[in-house]
């Protein structure tokens, strides 16, 4: 079999005295970069670099696309798996004096490599638009931002403009999938041709033996047992562990970012330099640092391979490597025993769960996730009166309720408005048949003269004491199934057809107080008739999304709450925010099953 | 077997462990779309108006609008497929109890040929812009391949398709459905 000439030139090349562990490095950091560029031109069959759909195009490579999260979590791993083994490949070349003439070129392009992969690193992890990517590159380009004179410019240049969007987004993109990989491959190629014209560099005693061996079989073999196991351990870790998604980027959240572990010692080092000292954090101890490596080769001229005859430039590697070490170990332990950050880091693992499980129901033509948009909303706008999921309204502690609330006296008087848990849901009516004045529900409302609104209006129809009102168990449940079935959505256990028909016979005695009407989905608010009656709306009714979205628009609609609505009007939202709340609201109910 | 033959054995044994570990995970999502099911299967249904706007004798052009999944993103309503609304000259609209009319047919706009947008005119009839399919005009044999109304070679290897259309609470109501181009026999593209 006639092999390509790179092919035979590779297997041929010679190894003095003879095949070792050591030698493995290159060929291990060769086969992880190329497994970046294999697993990384699949993920572009799928990824999108725009603001509004890369972290949806993402979110479907992890969890739609077939082997997907497999594939993204090896092009994760894979890019710690470059860093480390480009640090022992450069560890091991410098340990074996491997820097100094004539391989010289092969050592400052590998340095340059190095760079390269860092720049690799930095654009990757913006990628994905989600809160850790978005945050951890913000402070690295206000790094960049703060360097005098051409920060500015640099920063402006890098994000394709003053603040992030779409611009820097595909000009991350370009720079991690055309323009960066060119570059590796404009140094690659020497790198490679001055090492099969000079070879390893062999200990003193396996060059004086005289002997020397081909590349294959046995230092092939040790490259691909050691190829094997790196690709054993991404497997492994994509599998069990997994590449990590977070929330959707949200530039007005409060995230605390940390970048990827081997940026951890830049991190560390901005702790220690305040002010205008910040620079010397940023830019110039790191710069020294690459400069110390790019001029190694003139700086080191000594013929010996002895470490400590090298001692005058083994120190200073030896310094830097500590130094990293120390910083990255510092940083990680700082963060572990910081309890406040531990607990963000909790909070923030929860958002993203919310936003995965959110996601499911799909992302909006702006590239939202509605739902998550709505209880971002909804924690902002609509708390200081109701609560849902444990946020909101009272927030009593002991007994003593916020000053805002200062008709409280006990923990149930900081209720204001009714707690929005299980709205829509079988026990969202049986509350309301059954405890109408609970605290929870519209027992609290109070006019602006602090008298209650509803309190009294509506009597228990399960207080077996209260003869005139009690309604038999069986009766309420009728009741029940026939007001969800104006929700228009769907339940498990579905809706009972027959009790609900028996349900809307009993409707009768509610319809006193209670208008029956209909509400087709066609306008927003049926036409209005003056009264002071609550509606209560069948088919497309109470509950449905256009009766939630009508309460936010309108909730003193006569066809509402009229004249005893005591809750403002969220007409100056976007249509795209209405949406989101009513779409959150939807997720409060807890027996419906559709999205 | 000497050392150095199994050491070579050993590596392509290696090596090609290696090579399925790397190349079968990417085969996943390259061939995702022959792997996953697409979309629900359900045909949409879409409301294209009132059923008197289309007048007796006359062609409408007009469009069915969907709002679809792309990828992970829930669009909003947009037009997905041009039809033509087709009623003959009978003044009455007859429709069945299933809501079907033999007075009015929606023909997709979708070439059978090679799934150009079919336009119509009064003189010419049904005409494809890209290779000159032709469709005749006359209602009862609305697509006949064998009823071309001028000379010429015509690609077409079938009529145009028509669309199940139902009229329900006085609209037209039509279903969804995309054939496949070049068959002789209409096959819906699943």
């Amino acid at each position: 079999m006639k092999l390509p000439a790179i092919v035979q030139h590779t297997f041929d090349h010679e190894i003095p005295g003879r095949a070792r562990i050591r030698y493995v490095f290159g060929s291990g950091l060769f086969f992880a970069m190329t497994l970046q560029v294999l697993t990384g031109i699949v993920m572009a069959f799928y990824y999108v670099p725009s603001a509004r759909e890369a972290y949806a195009s993402v979110y479907t490579i992890q969890n739609d696309v077939t082997w997907g999260w497999l594939v993204r979590g090896l092009h994760h791993f894979g890019a710690s798996a470059v860093v480390v083994l480009a640090g022992l490949h450069l560890l091991q070349v410098f340990l074996s004096g491997a820097y100094r003439k004539p391989r010289q070129m092969s050592w400052i392009t590998g340095v340059l490599m190095l760079g390269l992969i860092m720049a690799f690193a930095l654009t990757g992890y913006l990628l994905p638009w989600d809160q850790k990517g978005y945050f951890a590159t913000q402070v690295a380009t206000n790094i960049a931002g703060g360097v005098p004179l051409v920060g500015e410019a640099t920063q402006t240049l890098i994000q394709g403009g003053s603040e992030y969007g779409t611009a820097t987004l595909t000009r991350f993109y370009a720079l991690h999938v055309f323009a960066l990989p060119l570059g590796l491959l404009v140094l690659v190629v020497p790198h490679l041709v001055y090492f099969f014209r000079h070879g390893v560099t062999a200990p003193g005693k396996d060059v004086m033996s005289g002997r020397s061996i081909k590349f294959w079989p046995v230092q092939a073999f040790y490259d691909l047992v050691f190829i094997t196991v790196i690709m054993g351990v991404l497997l492994t870790l994509a599998v069990v562990v997994g590449a990590p998604l977070d929330a959707p980027a949200d530039p007005a959240s409060s995230y605390v970012a940390r970048p990827e572990w081997y940026f951890l010692f830049l991190f560390q080092l901005l702790k220690y330099f305040e002010g205008p000292m910040m620079l010397l954090g940023t830019v110039i101890i790191p710069g020294l640092a690459a400069a110390y490596l790019v001029v190694l080769p003139w700086l080191d001229r000594s013929e010996q391979n002895n470490l400590k005859a090298r001692w005058k430039t083994v120190a200073p590697m030896a310094l830097l490597i500590i130094v990293l070490a120390l910083l990255t170990l510092v940083a990680m332990v700082q963060d572990s025993n910081n309890k406040g950050f531990q607990a963000q880091l909790a909070v923030q693992a929860e958002e993203s769960l919310v936003a995965k499980k959110y996601a499911r129901n799909g992302f909006t033509a702006y590239g939202t996730i509605e739902a998550l948009e709505g209880r971002k909303l909804f924690r902002s706008q609509c708390t200081s009166c109701h609560e849902a999921e444990g946020k909101g309204a009272p927030q009593c502690v002991n007994g003593t309720c916020p000053s805002d609330h200062s008709l409280c006296k006990t923990n149930a008087e900081c209720y204001r408005a009714p707690v929005l848990d299980h709205l829509g849901s079988r026990k969202w009516f049986r509350d309301q048949i059954e405890r109408p004045d609970h605290p929870t529900r519209f027992g609290n409302i109070l006019d602006s003269a602090g008298n209650p609104v509803f309190k009294g209006e509506m009597p228990s129809y399960a207080d077996p004491d209260d003869d005139s009102n009690f309604m038999e168990p069986d009766v309420r449940a009728g009741l029940i199934e026939y007001l969800i079935q104006g929700t228009g959505r769907r339940y498990n256990p579905p809706i009972n057809e027959e009790l609900a028909k028996k349900g809307e016979e009993d409707f009768g005695e509610c319809s006193y107080c209670h208008e029956p009407g209909e509400l087709q989905s066609g306008p927003l608010l049926i036409e209005a008739v003056p009264g002071t009656r609550p509606m209560v709306m069948r088919l497309a009714g109470y509950g449905s999304d256009v009766f939630l979205r009508s309460m936010l628009i309108e909730p003193g609609h006569d066809r509402l709450y009229g004249k005893r609505n005591m809750m403002p009007a969220f007409d100056h939202l976007h249509y795209t925010q209405l949406d989101a709340v009513v779409a959150y609201l939807r997720t409060l109910c807890t027996d419906c099953v559709d999205p | 077997m000497n050392r150095r033959s199994f050491l070579v054995w050993v590596n392509g044994v290696l090596g090609g462990i290696v090579g399925l570990l790397v190349g079968v995970p990417l085969l996943g999502p390259l061939l995702d779309p022959l792997i996953r099911k697409q979309g629900s299967g359900e045909r949409p249904r879409v409301d294209v108006g009132p059923v008197d706007q289309f007048q007796p004798g006359t062609v409408t052009q007009t469009m069915l609008v969907t709002s679809k999944m792309d990828g992970p993103i829930q669009m909003p309503p947009r037009p997905e497929l041009g039809v033509f609304v087709v009623r003959d000259t009978a003044k009455n609209l007859e429709v069945d109890s299933e809501g079907r009319s033999p007075n009015l047919k929606v023909l997709s706009r979708e070439c059978p040929h090679l799934g150009c947008n079919v336009d119509y005119d009064k003189t010419q009839g049904f005409v494809c812009p890209c290779h000159n399919s032709r469709f005749t005009t006359d209602f009862a044999k609305a697509g006949s391949k064998q009823r071309m109304t001028s000379g010429g070679t015509n690609p077409s290897p079938r009529r145009m398709d028509t669309l199940e259309a139902r009229v329900v609470d006085g609209r037209l109501v039509v279903e969804v459905v995309h054939f496949r181009p070049g068959r002789p026999q209409p096959e819906p593209r699943s």
